[in-house]
Formats: structure tokens, C-alpha cells, sequence
């Protein structure tokens, strides 16, 4: 019940809608119980005596009832899907908005698959029961009372015979929806894990195809596919299990009016004419107890979807603005991390870094594979918040920064490049979707992206595709750049942003990056020396503590871990001088 | 190539037509026999049914004016009432029985179809359009039709059965007022007719507008941190909103249109119904009226005929309107079915024989798009057991060229040879079986780090597979990690480092134990200590196998036999480290100024 209430109240002020077409429904089931009146109205009054006078215009109120039957039952629909469409958009945008909320924890731990079914799949559902099966509901249920009210002005007694059946059907109701819930959770999970693989294969064909890995996922997704049919299957068994005996008590309802109720007759005990009006009237119980099965169906299915989508929706969000937003007017891009510690379990991510960065000053960082370079990153943007120690941009904590104000003061470049399947202009102008052609292509030429993208037919308005498919990993990290550079933000972090560059074109960056007016707070994490060297103060990274710290020079002359890399990647012994 | 992106719909020109809907019969066809049982059941059930309203007039006309004599044969005729309803009941379930499962193996069947030959289809198929459109189609598309191919087909044609055997029964009541019930039915057909472009035209949209939804929300799902990063979140959301509008309008329009058919048909069946008694009193006199009685028993028969008419018009309407529906997704099946495949083996393919590794590119051309040449017309002849280099400028060509190696896409112009097998002409199975390719984009799969290694070889042992770990230094970090080789991985490798994910991708490749070897930058997120340390491990295992490395480091290059200098298109310069070191060109230019640059700065 609860959530059908928190599935009606995305309806929002659509809401009325419903209760115009249950309204609306209510009076059509009045109507259609009008015609038999009127027909045998027609027949014992007009056609029997054959005063034919009164023929026309009885069949005048013939249409219009039926006129007005019709557009009440056109009416009841499509106002039913217009409350219901209402409050399926809007829950799909809530999920949306929720989303947007939820950290990299969330999206590590569920599969992409999974939560676009929760957002599309899963509503349909709702959407289903919120258009078809609430107003059914409504109708059987009135439809129920007006039969039993019937029934007991024209004999009480009768009626109690009659309902001797409803704790049966009641109790096999029960069983069939206690049945299918878990059997309908099942099937959503398979779905989920369907979806999953499906989602995978696609996602990874390049990687498919060179190993030539066809017939082993073709064989991953046989698996899935079966077991997705057969849950259905099962599904579909238990109704058609209990559907029988709902049916068959439904007819056994029936066979009582009409023996009971012939018997009753030859008794005397009711007159013929009230039999007549039984038998006519037992559609309107027949009917609700015939659809049980199916709704009860729906109904399941339903409540297995809204345990999904309720479950993103209340979703906790670890990451969220602070009570009051502390960020500075403007922000000038001092850094300092202060003894920052984050620790993932057991496992310190970082641990113990303090690093004091000055406005418009350039900072490198280096160190071993999975060292925690990139988790700096993520505690300055606040993607995982410190377990100790604290992170400050000018002098603030970030956590009391509006999330809002803290992420457009820091421009990152992520080491994985995701790019949006649109046009190269919308996605360097991302971050700042207002902002004119003169700083995209400038951002873009920072970049040094210009030159690819104006020799494409399409220039700016080309389309790259998900994840910027269609250009080279190269071309992609300098679109990302460019993508950071145009929102001109006081603080710029580039992680691993050229790893796929040529050195040439490197260099070309690092001066247009020197030569920008206002220059930002620059954080760049690289593997290659020629990208670091030039910074005015280097980190060395390892196992999450910064063991080595200091200029290019300093470095070099400690003699320590840089200075090996160095060494080796120029292709100089250790000893200083070519090999 | 035209790519898609989330807000463009992706036009279908085919209009709907009867070969598409036959065609969708292929899957019928294959459970005939299941849907011949099914259509039996039915007509078993109708007849039984025809016997219900026999018995209770039975009753209520013979039984009842016989008093309390009839009681038992009553009772009897109850039970008999009631056997016949419990055996309809049986007959509806097996029935349903089978027709669960059949759609439920169609749609098994369909979608099988779908991904196999998503699994046919090349680069360029995933590289133009979202994956969540892809997605859609695979698992929603699919859910969506089979029901109708299966219900909805048995019964559309019960209902039409029915109309014939009702139409039958009509006529040799009354021809004349036959032709009354008729005409209500040019009214419906025409307001079929008028709405049916409509009807075609708001699905389509509908159907468009469900997948651009779709393939946002999946995109948005993947790209979250860069939206957060760059504060986008309202903007996202907004336009999210938009595109959930646009698919809500175009499904209410169809809905508009589709709900009108019941009220409709209902309302000219009681036109008609008015029309018999109109006619019955006015102009068929004679036929209706005899001696002065009205003939009310035929009137009403007439009546309950033109109600038998109508109801199964009313479901063939109804039956329609998932037929519009069924048809906006099979079309996009069908589509999906129809890609052609870029890359195949060709007629008489060869099984290219183990590879030895000599490798030769002839005047190779290559475009994506027409008319752009992306390689031109590039020669070079790699012997057996040879590393190759490939440096230069992004969007050189680079990556282009060894993806020729595997024939990830065909040559334009020119040929590629193995040992002197024409790539063109062998099986593509056969060929990259025996390549190793590490590409750009590292790809991990969810599961442990052992699968993922293990994909590169699937009989692998577990020692193997830690072999290969060790060769390329993962197995350090891979033990470190909390349950080690049976870690479980989160798709695309999320919680793993970059580098990380690049050493785990390499062992995978390494396993594979190729005859050539491609590394696609596969060290570039990797510090350069373990780089070195990668290549220590390895180059044991490179012996004998040819090898083409494209990198930035120079210390990833220099070690190799010879570098290609990759500029435009074309290889521009060739030769070992100190061939072209002593040339004086444009390798020695980059690796120079990287040095001269060091040295001057510190050291």
C-alpha cells in the first residue's frame, strides 16, 4: 500500500487526473449497466405492443448513453496514462538527479546494466500499474459492491451463499502473490545479470574481437539468455498454477446462482424476474475475481520493481554539500593538504600527505603504479572525502565548499578520458555550457587540439562517439585538456593527460599552458619526466606517502627515485651521461 | 562516417511493410507446431463455451416451470455447467502453458539472433552510435515483441474465424439485415486507415525518442565523475528532463490514437444495433413483423449476432494496435539484423597456417571516411622475429596501422600479408587467433583479476596465468590486493589504477601466446621503474615473435630493432635507434631536444 501511495505521488498535481478518471470510470460501469435496462425496455414496451413512437427516441437515449459510455472509457484511459506518463517522467528524472548525486563507490559497485534498467524497465512497470491496474482496481472494487449491494436488497441470505466462495478465492489470492513475489524477484535479477553481460560484451568488443572471444561470449550470453527464459517461465508457472483455481471459483459462483437460485425459485423463495437479475448481475462479480489472478501478477511484478527503484532512490549519498558554504568571493588557487590520510578498509590509500601550494604555481607528481596520485585528485574534488587531516583551497576546507562552487573552482583532466558521444564544442565547453566560440577554440588550441579538429570536414561540430570513440588516444587526451582549460578555473589538475601525446606536442602544450593570462594552480601527474620537470616543486609518490619532495634540481641532486627515472628515461646510465 | 549521438533520432526510412511483418514469421514458423496446439485449444474452448449458455436456457426455460420434480436434474445440469467450465479452465491453462513458453523461446531465439550478430559486426558498428541504443534493442526491443507473435497472432486469427462463422450464421438469418450489420464496418476500417500513419508515426517517434532516453541515462551513467567534476549535474538533469518529455508527448499522442479504436468500434456497434431495430420496424416490415406479430426472437437473434460481430472486430482492433507496436521494435531488430558486417571472412577464406611473423604492407591504403586517406600508401616489410617502433605525432597513423595487422578493418587499397598470405583471403579467426593485441583502451571485465587474465587464454592453468602476471610485474599488486588472483574485478576495472589495468590487460595478451605481438601504448600509465621491470620480464618471451610497439617513451623504444617514424599518414623515417640517430632527421630531433632540454634544466 505504501508504495502505491509513493508511486500516485509523483503524479504530482497530475494526481487529480486519476481521480478524474476513476470518476469517469465509475460512471462508465453505471452506464454499461443502464443499457440492459433499456434494451429489454425497448422490447417489452415497444416491440411487444408495437407502439413503434417511442422506438426513435428510445434509441436516441440509446446513443447518447452509449456515446457517453464511450468517451467516459476513452476519457478514464487517457487520463489515467496522462497522470501516469506524469509521474513516470518525473520519477525518471528524480532517479536522474539521484545519479547525478552518487559518488564512485556507487557506480563501482552496481553495473551500469543494472541501474539503466532500474531507471527504465523497472518505471515501465510502475507505469503499467499506475495507468491500467490502479483504476481496474477501483472499478472491480466498486463493481463488487454495486453486485453484493444488489444482491442483498433482493435477498440476504442468498447473497451470504453466494459469498461462502470468497474466502477460498481470498485465500488462493494470497497464495499465488506470496508465490510470485520471490519468483518475480528472480527474474529481475536475471534481467539485471543479462543486462550486465549484454552491456559488457558492448561495451569491450574491441577487446572481444582481438581475441577472437565471439563463441565464448556468444556461450556467456546463452547462459544468461536461458536463464532469463526460464525464470520467466517459472514465473509464468506458478500463475498458471493458481490461475486454474481462481478461475474455477469464480465459476463455481456461477454454477450457485444457477442451481441455487433455480432451486430457490421452484421453492418460492425468490421470483424468476430476481433470478433473471442475478444471473445478469453476476458479470460484475464474475468479472473482478476472473482479473484477480492477473493483477495479483501485475501487482507482484510491481512491488519486485519499486524495491529497485525505491532502493536508488533513498540511495545514501556519502558525498553532500555542507550545512553552510564557506568558499571564499573569489578564489585566488592556494592549495595545502594538511597530514591528509584515506584510508579504503585496511588499506591507506594516502597516507600522511602534506603538500603547500601557492597561487599560479605547478606542481608534479610521481610515483609507482596504484601509489595514490590519482586519489589526490579525488580528495581535492572531494570523489572520497579525507578520513583525517584536511584538504584547503584558500584556506577553506573543501568540505565546506558548496560542492557546486568547489568543482567549477577545480578543473581536472581524468586519467581515463571519457568523452560524450556529441560534437567536439559541446564537449570542450562541458563544464561551461554558455561560454562563446572564442574560448572553445582558444582552450582548444591551448591544447594544441585545433589543428586535428579544423582539418575534420566537420571541424568543431564533428561528433565523436561514447567515450570518444573514432579518435586516437592522443587526439582524445587533448580534447579532455581542452575540455578542463575552457573553464578557466583557479585550479587545474591534469592527470596523466599526456601520456598519449608525442613530446613535441607536449612541449607545444606546456608553453601555451605557461603563456595563459591568469594563470591557474597547476597539479600535473605524469610517468614521463619532460612532463614534470618544468614544475616548480615535484612529489614523489609511493605505497600513498610522498617520499621524495622538491624542484627538478634538488631532485636530481638527491640522487633518490626521480633521479633514477630520469636516468632511464633518457636512456643515460645512472652514472650521468649517455650509455 | 555519420555518427549518432544521444538527441538524434536514427531515421528509418523502410515504411511499414508486409515482407518485414513475414519476415518476423521466421520465428514463428519455427513452433508451429506449438502454436497449431495452441490455436486447437482455442477453438476446443470456444465450443465448449457455446454449450454454457445452452444449459442455463435449459434450465431457466424447461426446468424451472417444472417445479420441485426437476430439482435433481437441475443439480445435474449445474455440475454439468460447472465440469464444462473447469475443463475450459484446464484447457485455457495448457493453453497458456504453451504459450509461455513458445514466446518465451522466441524471444530467447530473437534475441540470440540479435547478439550473435552484434558479435559480427565491427569497430566501426560500436565506434557511431551510443551502446545504450545498442543495449536497448538487445534486451528491451526483444521483450517487447515476441508476446504478439504468439498471442496476439493466435488470436487475431481465432477472431476472424469467428467473424467468418458468425457472418455465416447471419446470412442465413437474414441476408438483408446481414448487410445493416455490415455497414458499421466501412466506418471502423476507414478510421483505421486515417489513423494508421499517425499511429505509424508517434510509435516511431515514441520508440526513437525511449532509445535516445536510453543511451543519455547509460552515458551519463558511465561519465558520472565528469559531470560531477565539471558541475553539470543540473544541466544533465535538464536535458535529461527534455528528452523524457519528448518521449512522453509522442507516447501519449499514440496513445491518443490507439485508445480511440474500443470506444469507436464500441460506439458503431450500437449504431448498428439501433440501425436492426430501425430497419426491423420500418423498412424490413415483412420480413419482421408477420401477421401482425413482432418477430422479437429474430430480432434479438440479429442483435446478439451483430454483438458476436463486433466483439471480435473490437480485438482484431485492439490486436492492431500491438501490431503497430510489436512492428516499431521489430523494425529496429530487423535494422540491427540487416548492419552489414564490415569485416568477414570472405568466400573460400583460408586457414592461415601457424604464423612465422613476417609481415609486409604493399602500397596500403586505408580511409574511414571516403575520400580522407588516413595511411597513404605505406610499404614496409617486417622479417620474422623483429621488434618494430612506431613514434610520431597523434592522429599520425600509428595505431591505424597495426590495427591492419589484425584486419580490425579492411585495407582501402593495396594488401597486408603474413608469410605472405594475402590478410584479405585468410579467416579472421584463424588470424587473430594467433595475435596478440593490447590496445589503447584497456578494457577489464568484471570477475576476478584471474578471468580477466585468463580471457587471453581460456584453458589456461592458474600457474600459467600467474606466470604471465609475474612477467609483466603484476603479480606484486595483484597479491597485494585483498583476495589476491581471485580479487573481484568491477566493470571496467574500476578500483584498479590505470597502470594497473594496463598490466593486467598485458598479461592477458601475453598469455595468449602470439605469433605477433601488437602493443598499442600498453605501458603508458606505467612508472617507468616497472615499465623497465616489464621489460626485463618480458623480452624473454618476445624471442622469436615479432612485435610492433607504439610509444611515446623513449625508453620504451629505444630497445627496439627498428623504429618507424609515423608523420601524416606515411612512415617517414626507418631504421634503428642509431641508424636514425646518425640521420639526423626527426627522430634524432625528438629524442634530442627531450634530452638537451633535461640536461640543460639540472642534472
Amino acid at each position: 500500500m505504501k508504495q502505491f501511495k509513493w508511486a500516485i505521488d509523483w503524479m504530482g498535481k497530475y494526481k487529480i487526473r486519476l481521480v478524474i478518471a476513476m470518476a469517469l470510470n465509475i460512471i462508465g460501469v453505471f452506464l454499461m449497466t443502464m443499457e440492459p435496462y433499456i434494451f429489454s425496455d425497448i422490447v417489452d414496451n415497444i416491440l411487444m405492443p408495437q407502439r413503434f413512437e417511442r422506438l426513435l427516441p428510445m434509441l436516441g437515449l440509446t446513443l447518447l448513453v452509449g456515446l457517453a459510455f464511450s468517451a467516459c472509457r476513452y476519457f478514464t484511459n487517457i487520463l489515467a496514462q496522462q497522470a501516469s506518463e506524469n509521474a513516470v517522467m518525473r520519477l525518471k528524472g528524480a532517479l536522474f538527479r539521484k545519479l547525478m548525486t552518487l559518488t564512485v563507490d556507487y557506480y563501482r559497485e552496481n553495473k551500469a546494466g543494472d541501474i539503466i534498467n532500474k531507471c527504465t524497465g523497472d518505471i515501465e512497470v510502475i507505469n503499467h500499474v499506475l495507468c491500467f491496474v490502479i483504476p481496474k482496481i477501483a472499478e472491480f472494487v466498486l463493481m463488487l459492491t454495486v453486485a453484493i449491494i444488489v444482491f442483498m436488497r433482493i435477498s440476504w441470505q442468498y447473497t451470504l451463499i453466494l459469498l461462502c466462495v470468497t474466502p477460498f478465492t481470498a485465500l488462493a489470492a494470497n497464495k499465488l502473490g506470496k508465490k510470485l513475489h520471490p519468483a518475480f524477484k528472480k527474474v529481475r535479477k536475471q534481467l539485471s545479470n543479462l543486462n550486465a553481460v549484454v552491456a559488457e560484451n558492448i561495451a569491450g568488443n574491441r577487446v572481444v574481437k582481438a581475441f577472437v572471444r565471439e563463441d565464448y561470449e556468444m556461450k556467456k550470453f546463452s547462459e544468461e539468455n536461458l536463464a532469463f527464459k526460464d525464470r520467466n517461465v517459472d514465473a509464468a508457472m506458478i500463475w498458471l498454477r493458481y490461475g486454474p483455481i481462481l478461475d474455477s471459483l469464480a465459476s463455481l459462483i456461477t454454477v450457485i446462482n444457477l442451481t441455487v437460485g433455480s432451486i430457490l425459485v421452484i421453492k418460492g423463495a425468490i421470483t424468476l424476474g430476481q433470478l433473471t437479475l442475478f444471473l445478469t448481475f453476476a458479470w460484475t462479480l464474475n468479472e473482478p475475481l476472473l482479473m484477480l489472478g492477473m493483477l495479483i501478477n501485475d501487482i507482484q511484478r510491481f512491488h519486485a520493481s519499486m524495491e529497485k527503484v525505491q532502493e536508488l532512490y533513498y540511495m545514501d549519498v556519502n558525498i553532500t554539500d555542507p550545512e553552510e558554504d564557506k568558499s571564499p568571493e573569489t578564489v585566488n588557487g592556494r592549495l595545502d593538504l594538511e597530514h591528509v590520510t584515506l584510508e579504503y578498509g585496511s588499506v591507506k590509500a594516502l597516507d600522511d600527505v602534506t603538500m603547500h601550494i601557492a597561487p599560479g604555481q605547478t606542481v608534479g607528481i610521481m610515483g609507482a603504479t596504484g601509489s595514490g596520485k590519482t586519489t589526490i585528485v579525488n580528495v581535492i574534488d572531494r570523489f572520497a572525502d579525507v578520513s583525517s587531516g584536511s584538504v584547503m583551497i584558500d584556506g577553506v576546507d573543501v568540505r565546506s565548499w558548496s560542492l557546486k562552487k568547489l568543482r567549477q573552482s577545480v578543473a581536472v583532466t581524468m586519467q581515463d578520458v571519457f568523452l560524450f558521444s556529441d560534437t567536439v564544442e559541446s564537449n570542450i565547453a562541458y563544464g561551461v555550457p554558455e561560454t562563446d566560440m572564442e574560448n572553445v577554440l582558444s582552450a582548444a588550441t591551448v591544447a594544441d587540439a585545433d589543428e586535428f579538429i579544423s582539418a575534420n570536414p566537420d571541424k568543431y561540430d564533428m561528433i565523436v562517439g561514447e567515450r570518444g570513440t573514432g579518435l586516437s588516444g592522443g587526439q582524445k587526451q587533448r580534447v579532455s585538456l581542452a575540455r578542463a582549460i575552457a573553464k578557466r578555473a583557479p585550479v587545474l589538475i591534469l592527470d596523466d593527460t599526456t601520456s598519449a601525446v608525442d613530446m613535441d606536442t607536449e612541449k607545444y602544450i606546456q608553453k601555451q599552458l605557461a603563456a595563459m593570462p591568469r594563470k591557474s594552480t597547476t597539479i600535473i601527474i605524469a610517468q614521463r619526466v619532460s612532463s614534470i620537470m618544468h614544475a616548480d616543486r615535484i612529489y614523489i609518490m609511493d605505497k600513498g606517502r610522498i617520499i621524495e619532495e622538491g624542484s627538478h634540481r634538488e631532485l636530481m641532486q638527491k640522487k633518490g627515485y626521480y633521479y633514477k627515472i630520469c636516468m632511464l628515461q633518457n636512456g643515460l646510465s645512472e652514472e650521468g651521461g649517455e650509455d | 562516417m555519420a555518427r549518432n549521438k544521444y538527441n538524434i533520432d536514427e531515421e528509418l526510412d523502410a515504411p511499414f511493410n508486409w515482407p518485414q511483418f513475414k519476415r518476423s514469421l521466421v520465428y514463428v514458423k519455427k513452433y508451429r507446431k506449438q502454436i497449431a496446439a495452441m490455436f486447437a485449444l482455442a477453438i476446443l474452448a470456444s465450443v465448449l463455451a457455446l454449450f454454457s449458455p445452452r444449459i442455463q436456457a435449459l434450465i431457466i426455460d424447461d426446468m424451472i416451470p417444472g417445479g420441485t420434480d426437476y430439482i435433481t436434474k437441475i443439480i445435474l445440469l449445474g455440475a454439468g455447467y460447472f465440469l464444462i467450465n473447469i475443463a475450459n479452465v484446464f484447457i485455457n491453462r495448457r493453453k497458456g502453458v504453451i504459450s509461455v513458453t513458445t514466446s518465451q523461446k522466441m524471444t530467447a531465439d530473437m534475441r540470440t539472433d540479435v547478439y550473435a550478430h552484434l558479435q559480427k559486426l565491427g569497430f566501426d558498428y560500436y565506434d557511431s552510435r551510443p551502446h545504450g541504443k545498442i543495449l536497448t534493442r538487445v534486451i528491451n526491443y526483444v521483450n517487447n515483441v515476441s508476446d504478439f507473435l504468439t498471442n496476439g497472432l493466435v488470436n487475431a486469427i481465432l477472431a476472424m474465424l469467428s467473424l467468418v462463422i458468425i457472418l455465416i450464421f447471419m446470412l442465413s438469418l437474414s441476408p438483408k439485415m446481414t448487410l445493416v450489420v455490415l455497414a458499421g464496418l466501412p466506418f471502423f476500417i476507414l478510421y483505421v486507415i486515417l489513423t494508421k500513419p499517425m499511429q505509424r508515426r508517434y510509435r516511431q517517434k515514441a520508440a526513437n525518442k525511449q532509445s535516445n532516453v536510453t543511451a543519455y541515462l547509460s552515458e551519463n551513467i558511465n561519465g558520472a565523475k565528469v559531470t560531477q567534476a565539471f558541475a553539470r549535474e543540473d544541466m544533465n538533469s535538464g536535458i535529461f528532463d527534455s528528452l523524457l518529455n519528448e518521449n512522453r508527448i509522442y507516447k501519449l499522442k499514440a496513445a491518443y490514437v490507439a485508445h480511440g479504436m474500443y470506444p469507436i468500434a464500441a460506439m458503431l456497434m450500437r449504431v448498428v444495433k439501433c440501425a436492426i431495430y430501425v430497419a426491423a420496424v420500418y423498412f424490413f416490415r415483412d420480413d419482421f413483423i408477420k401477421d401482425g406479430v413482432v418477430q422479437i426472437g429474430a430480432i434479438t437473434a440479429m442483435v446478439s449476432y451483430s454483438n458476436q460481430f463486433w466483439a471480435p472486430i473490437m480485438q482484431i482492433g485492439n490486436i492492431y494496435n500491438q501490431l503497430m507496436d510489436a512492428m516499431s521494435y521489430l523494425e529496429r531488430i530487423f535494422q540491427v539484423l540487416d548492419e552489414p558486417v564490415s569485416v568477414d571472412d570472405k568466400e573460400g577464406a583460408q586457414e592461415l597456417p601457424t604464423i612465422k611473423g613476417d609481415v609486409r604492407f604493399n602500397n596500403v591504403l586505408f580511409e574511414y571516411e571516403k575520400g580522407i586517406p588516413v595511411i597513404k600508401n605505406v610499404s614496409f616489410s617486417v622479417k620474422a622475429g623483429e621488434s618494430i617502433a612506431l613514434v610520431g605525432p597523434t592522429g599520425a597513423g600509428k595505431s591505424t596501422i597495426v590495427n591492419l595487422i589484425s584486419r580490425f578493418y579492411n585495407v582501402t587499397g593495396g594488401t597486408v600479408t603474413i608469410d605472405g598470405h594475402d590478410l584479405q583471403g585468410v579467416t579472421l579467426e584463424s588470424l587473430r587467433r594467433q595475435m596478440g593485441v593490447m590496445q589503447q583502451d584497456t578494457f577489464i571485465f568484471s570477475g576476478t583479476v584471474m578471468d580477466n587474465i585468463r580471457y587471453g587464454r581460456l584453458d589456461a592453468t592458474d600457474e600459467e596465468c600467474i606466470n604471465a602476471a609475474k612477467a609483466v610485474h603484476a603479480d606484486d599488486f595483484i597479491k597485494d590486493m585483498e583476495n589476491g588472483y581471485e580479487t573481484e574485478t568491477k566493470q571496467r576495472g574500476e578500483g584498479l589504477s590505470a597502470g594497473q589495468r594496463q598490466l593486467i590487460s598485458f598479461a592477458r595478451t601475453l598469455l595468449s601466446d602470439p605469433r605477433i605481438l601488437i602493443l598499442d601504448e600498453a605501458t603508458s600509465c606505467v612508472d617507468t621503474n616497472t615499465e623497465r621491470l616489464v621489460q626485463e620480464g618480458i623480452s624473454a618471451l618476445l624471442k622469436g615473435r615479432t612485435s610492433f610497439i607504439v610509444a611515446h617513451r623513449l625508453s620504451t623504444i629505444r630497445n627496439c630493432d627498428r623504429i618507424f617514424y609515423v608523420n601524416g599518414g606515411v612512415i617517414a623515417e626507418e631504421g634503428s635507434h642509431d641508424e636514425l640517430m646518425a640521420k639526423k632527421g626527426l627522430y634524432y630531433n625528438l629524442y634530442t631536444s627531450q634530452i638537451r632540454e633535461f640536461m640543460s634544466e639540472g642534472a
